[in-house]
């Protein structure tokens, strides 16, 4: 990649890019000196790989709220009834703002969740697959997840058979 | 480094979940604690478990607090406005406080057979955490497939009736 490395602000986004290897390099001499400052120089650690995440969220926080001051510092305020009023995409709004929601709702993100923590748990699996198909385990690895996975498809029979996933 | 970042991340956990539980709006409230749970993230992150940082932010502060605003929101209105009182308003949960920050504070001193402080290399990682839970607990694994069952079964019971779905 062709950068111009007298252009900070690029290079800083490329340190969110490049490996810890690389950011020793000579190249990128002025972005050590930040990941430094977050590293404090600790070789213990041990949330190395977090960095890059945490600059991340450190420009995103300083970004939004450094805007969001700005134009609480700079705009003008002029409040109006009128302005103060419910927002309902333009038209006039309709009873309370307070509406109830349907259980249907609820029980759909409920199962939702459910079977999505199901999903969290393929994952180490899906990691470890590998290792056990080269340790010679195939059968190990699959009935362990035929066994997890078909107690929860009894779970989805007997929701569908109850049918609260009808939605009419 | 570390240690500053541990302050920062448990003082805003703190900030936030006193925040969600002085907070006299619902909805104020679960946004609080989906603050404090992305802390709580930054923390499992310091000690060495990527993982749980983010299962915690993807399941605790994602999907979970999603079903809390749905709770709240079936609830909100007439039911919850005029019931809902802050928590500052009761003094009972003083004591109770005081006697969970005893007990943390009795366990802190107290060393559990196996553990050490120093993480292994690689634990918490995701390789890590799959090979424990594969192979030594692998019980436990399938176990957790059947606490899956019963919270589907229990999520069906909740929204029906006698008669069945209400709809």
């Amino acid at each position: 990649m062709v950068v111009d490395r007298r252009d900070f602000s690029v290079n800083f986004l490329i340190a969110l890019l490049i490996t810890n290897k690389e950011l020793a390099s000579r190249k990128y001499a002025r972005l050590r000196v930040i990941y430094i400052w977050f590293d404090a120089g600790e070789a213990a650690f041990m949330a190395e790989q977090f960095v890059p995440l945490l600059l991340v969220i450190s420009l995103a926080l300083i970004f939004a709220l450094l805007f969001l001051g700005l134009s609480y510092w700079l705009g003008p305020k002029k409040a109006s009834k009128l302005k103060k009023t419910v927002y309902e995409c333009g038209i006039p709004v309709r009873g309370g703002i307070e509406i109830r929601f349907f259980i249907r709702f609820f029980l759909v993100a409920l199962l939702f969740l459910l079977f999505d923590l199901e999903a969290v748990f393929i994952y180490p699996w899906a990691v470890m697959y590998q290792s056990m198909l080269d340790g010679g385990r195939m059968i190990f690895a699959l009935s362990e997840m035929g066994v997890f996975v078909g107690i929860l498809v009894v779970g989805l029979v007997y929701v569908w058979k109850k049918g609260a996933l009808e939605w009419q | 480094m570390e240690a500053v970042l541990f302050y920062l991340f448990g003082a805003l956990l703190l900030g936030g979940a006193i925040a969600a539980m002085t907070s006299r709006s619902a909805v104020a409230a679960v946004v609080w604690l989906i603050f404090a749970f992305v802390n709580a993230a930054g923390i499992y992150a310091l000690l060495a478990a990527p993982v749980l940082a983010i299962l915690q932010i993807l399941i605790y502060a994602g999907a979970i607090m999603v079903l809390f605003l749905f709770v709240v929101m079936m609830l909100q209105g007439p039911t919850l406005k005029s019931e809902l009182k802050s928590i500052g308003d009761r003094k009972w949960w003083l004591p109770v406080g005081a006697v969970l920050v005893a007990l943390l504070n009795w366990m802190h001193g107290v060393s559990l057979e196996g553990f050490t402080n120093d993480a292994p290399a690689g634990f918490g990682e995701i390789k890590g955490v799959a090979e424990l839970l594969l192979n030594k607990y692998m019980i436990t694994f399938e176990m957790i497939s059947l606490v899956l069952l019963v919270a589907i079964i229990g999520a069906v019971a909740l929204a029906s009736n006698k008669k069945g779905m209400p709809w």
